[in-house]
């Protein structure tokens, strides 16, 4: 929930470009009465990993600093592998998941995890679905058990009065989060102009009210025999554990789920534009906005980190060249964001404008551009650079404090990569960039390229919506 | 060949359960014993001016976090309305000799998140930083928290932005709702009853020397603590703090800080609605004010009441509202306890053809709980044992235990509290929840605020008899 003070939020949003990493080495001198510290942040996670016969992949991480354990398990399903109609099923199914199986009444998730005193959750995108509980330590066989029993044997409990319930729970999720929410809509409209029908990332994971009416409990039974099945799924265990014990616990409650059909493999979709697609929405809003998304990169393209310094330096924060200019100089925009959203199969780059009551949308668009020909001509300047690795070596440590953001990153180094610990390995590759890498990424798919111009408007006025831009001799 | 031969022993004893014993998946394991709780040690040094420094060594990650409270908030906003918020909001604009763009620089060049935000009572200014760069960093604060410029034209810069997300928080239903719910039932007067952020009439007008003077008679070491949490001994934590804050001039704050805001005067309940035509859901806020947190010996039970109707998941108001009958995304209650008597307000966003469908239900719970269904003692249990088992994760990180200090220190509550209100929640029985919940939750006198499309929804509550009806304006502030 928005204010954070209650758990069970599922979240339909895209987890986008939450994945930087790095290192190191800013040139500050030795700091009085601190030891010594290398320049190079090494980041250590250590993990196990180990194979159920069934499929089921677990990697376990030891840190015994509190006594608590986190447990996040990702099935490789998302709402990219929706069928055509059932628009936000695998999000109204991540729903279902909470409602009971076979020996847990329905509430009965959420109440053994939070006797415990713990939190749980789940959130589904366009590629993954993931469940997580952190309890005292003391309770990790109490969620395993708990896991297993959904991942085994949720049919049993399964009814269409719990359906109809979640079904009216997601619609006003959408309703909350999208559909009364200024500019909510305008995140969905963005995927359905870049992405082409069909395309895994067309439709919002959200989904249309009408194909969340559609669901039935036919549905609900298909997916799950065909995705939630241990050898499409992964488990990582991280805090107050013995990798020992979490093997022997894993492989009892997990061990005879019966494995499935192996999942398809997932490929890179990138998508392109062949002119730029313009489009406006009229809104409850009162200041207008304006988004451009250009297609880019998928998530672990060798051009991906490049992409994201462009879009810190273009603007991310009070550094950034569009604050600067636009919010704080100018005083013309309220807001501003840009940077690179990479998923596993397709990227894109995006620049939101917020525009103060009176000041044009189509200048301040124009001004974008401005913006990006200098840095892509230019280059940017070694302060930005070191502002921009900095800042990454810093988030890369701080997203190691809590076992839930460690055992989720660790989750997502082992789907995507087969491997749980490349921390290190991003922290490289992002501190490897060159000012002439943002330049090239920046003329390759961004400067002059086709693109997404979508606007915002108050109801009712059209006629603040950015135009398009005459054309230069 | 001894390596392996104990490896193979023990792949053969940890195969014996699994192939001789069946699992029983019917049965809930049992939980292993439960760690030991462990409360951080705190190390406390007042400086010569007075400042207040706690801090805890923290050796898992070469980082440092740095809270300092200042005790003023918009409760202490007195004649300007929004010049808390504005005043914390300009520290960093500008500060130690940096013009804000170069202030923003410098702190993003050592990527530590460095912010100040002022709430009802206290304004934090919080520090996250890798160890390396404490120096730094703290030095960075300390231009913030003793240097601030206050230029003129970032006032003005300040003024201009916060008119303009003044003028568009209109389009957020959840804003408007929570606002004049606190207007409401505290009266526009009160330290709680006006906007932290301001109106557009107060913000249009703020000059700087109502920023010079809220910093002037608040921002004082005497007036403050810093708590430093993290990769660094007692001693290195001293050593920053006195430098940083060792040259912060003391003053007598105001002797208005010493009283505590008033309760005040109750009304039978009353309903008050916005209009947002087309709107998909309606904004409930139902509640009233509620009693001080150092002053009540009710506060334990309190919090325990709070859990079982409203406070989480499987509370009460969710899994009726919510789970039984599908008519919100989240339902839930939250208890506010401040030097004053902060609010208690039962909240959800509902669908638009459930709006009085949620009144109903909303109201039915928290008369319920007052007698007619008490907390039973499974549930008072259970509510207990969340509470009471969510404490080590309360201190997972730095940041939780700055949290959890500056709790202790701002309400001047002794170390042993730390622990003990364990021991007092665990104490709670469910006559004491119920007699808790008689005695402070007031259906009868609460504000009930709902914004959304009236054409569809105030027939049916005005049905419901709940009390007077009053439309507002679209933003929530005055009789339509």
């Amino acid at each position: 929930m928005r204010d954070g003070r209650m758990e069970g939020r599922k979240g339909g949003r895209i987890n986008q470009g939450v994945r930087r990493i790095v290192v190191l080495a800013v040139l500050l001198s030795a700091l009085p009465g601190f030891r010594p510290s290398a320049s190079a942040q090494a980041l250590r996670v250590p993990t196990d990993t180990f194979t159920l016969s069934n499929g089921l992949k677990v990697a376990v991480h030891e840190d015994h600093s509190a006594p608590l354990v986190a447990v996040n398990l990702w099935y490789h399903v998302g709402s990219g592998r929706e069928v055509a109609g059932r628009s936000g099923f695998a999000h109204l199914f991540e729903h279902m998941m909470f409602q009971g199986s076979k020996d847990v009444d329905k509430g009965g998730h959420f109440g053994v995890v939070q006797e415990a005193g713990g939190t749980l959750n789940g959130s589904t995108n366009t590629d993954r679905t993931n469940y997580y509980e952190m309890v005292p330590s003391n309770y990790l066989e109490q969620v395993l058990w708990l896991e297993a029993d959904r991942m085994g044997y949720l049919l049993d409990a399964f009814s269409q009065e719990k359906l109809d319930n979640q079904r009216d729970v997601v619609k006003n999720e959408r309703r909350q989060n999208y559909e009364n929410a200024p500019y909510g809509l305008a995140s969905i409209r963005l995927g359905e102009m870049l992405y082409p029908e069909g395309h895994p990332y067309h439709a919002p994971t959200i989904g249309y009210q009408a194909d969340l009416t559609a669901a039935s409990p036919e549905d609900v039974a298909g997916f799950f025999r065909q995705w939630y099945v241990p050898n499409n799924a992964s488990l990582v265990i991280a805090g107050d554990v013995k990798p020992a014990d979490v093997r022997r616990l894993v492989t009892r409650y997990f061990g005879d789920i019966p494995a499935g059909q192996p999942a398809p493999a997932v490929k890179p979709l990138p998508v392109t534009l062949s002119a730029d697609r313009r489009d406006v929405m009229e809104d409850r809003v009162t200041l207008a906005r304006v988004s451009l998304v250009w297609p880019t990169v998928e998530r672990w393209n060798a051009d991906e980190d490049a992409l994201d310094i462009f879009g810190a330096i273009l603007g991310q924060g009070r550094s950034s060249r569009l604050y600067q200019r636009l919010v704080y100089r100018e005083q013309a925009a309220q807001a501003v964001n840009a940077g690179q959203g990479s998923r596993p199969q397709a990227g894109q780059f995006q620049v939101t404008v917020t525009a103060r009551e009176g000041a044009s949308l189509s200048q301040l668009e124009r001004e974008v551009y401005e913006e990006i020909a200098r840095l892509a001509d230019e280059g940017p300047t070694a302060e930005e650079m070191a502002r921009a690795r900095n800042g990454n070596e810093a988030r890369s440590v701080y997203q190691l404090q809590t076992l839930l953001g460690k055992a989720d990153r660790i989750n997502q180094y082992l789907t995507e990569r087969g491997t749980p610990d490349l921390f290190n390995q991003e922290l490289a590759r992002y501190a490897a960039v060159t000012p002439a890498d943002v330049q090239r990424v920046a003329r390759a798919y961004i400067r002059g390229r086709p693109h997404i111009i979508l606007s915002v408007v108050p109801n009712g006025h059209r006629e603040l919506a950015a135009q398009a831009p005459e054309v230069h001799p | 060949m001894t390596r392996i031969a104990l490896a193979a022993i023990g792949a053969c004893v940890l195969a014996g359960p699994l192939a001789g014993q069946q699992l029983d998946r019917s049965k809930r394991p049992a939980a292993a014993p439960a760690p030991a709780v462990v409360a951080p040690v705190i190390v406390k040094r007042t400086l010569p001016n007075g400042l207040q420094v706690w801090s805890v060594t923290r050796r898992e990650l070469p980082i440092v976090n740095a809270l300092l409270v200042v005790r003023a908030g918009s409760a202490q906003d007195g004649s300007v309305p929004g010049i808390a918020d504005v005043t914390a909001s300009l520290l960093d604009q500008g500060a130690g000799g940096r013009s804000a763009i170069e202030f923003g620089n410098a702190v993003a060049f050592l990527g530590a998140n460095l912010n100040a935000s002022a709430g009802d009572e206290q304004t934090q200014v919080s520090l996250l930083t890798l160890r390396k760069h404490a120096d730094s960093a703290f030095a960075l604060m300390s231009d913030m928290v003793v240097r601030p410029a206050f230029a003129p034209e970032e006032l003005e810069r300040e003024r201009r932005s916060r008119l303009q997300a003044l003028r568009s928080q209109k389009d957020r239903p959840t804003i408007i709702a929570t606002q004049a719910f606190e207007r409401l039932v505290y009266g526009a007067d009160h330290p709680y009853g006006h906007p932290g952020n301001g109106t557009l009439e107060t913000i249009g007008k703020v000059a700087r020397a109502d920023v010079a003077g809220f910093y002037d008679s608040w921002y004082r070491p005497n007036n403050a603590v810093l708590i430093v949490v993290g990769d660094l001994s007692a001693a290195e934590a001293q050593a920053l703090a006195t430098r940083a804050f060792g040259a912060w001039k003391a003053k007598p704050v105001p002797a208005a800080a010493a009283a505590v805001p008033a309760r005040p005067a109750p009304h039978a309940t009353a309903v008050y609605l916005v209009d947002k035509p087309g709107a998909a859901q309606s904004e409930i806020r139902i509640g009233h004010a509620l009693v001080p947190r150092s002053t009540s010996p009710d506060y334990y039970a309190l919090r325990v009441l709070n859990a079982a109707l409203g406070g989480a998941f499987t509370s009460r108001v969710n899994l009726n509202i919510r789970e039984a009958k599908g008519y919100t995304y989240g339902a839930r209650t939250t208890m506010t306890f401040d030097r004053g008597p902060g609010p208690f307000v039962a909240s959800a966003g509902v669908f638009t053809a459930k709006t009085d469908s949620s009144l109903i239900e909303f109201m039915k719970e928290i008369r319920d709980i007052r007698g007619p269904r008490p907390v039973s003692e499974a549930e008072a249990e259970f509510a207990r044992a969340s509470l009471i088992r969510a404490y080590p994760r309360a201190l997972e990180t730095n940041a939780g235990v700055a949290a959890t200090l500056a709790d202790l220190a701002f309400f001047r509550l002794p170390d042993s509290e730390l622990t003990g209100y364990l021991t007092k929640l665990a104490q709670v029985k469910p006559a004491d929840v119920t007699r808790v919940a008689e005695k402070y939750l007031s259906p009868d006198s609460s504000v009930i605020v709902v914004v959304g499309d009236l054409a569809r929804i105030q027939p049916g509550i005005e049905a419901l008899h709940l009390g007077p009806v009053t439309v507002l304006d679209a933003d929530g502030l005055a009789a339509r």
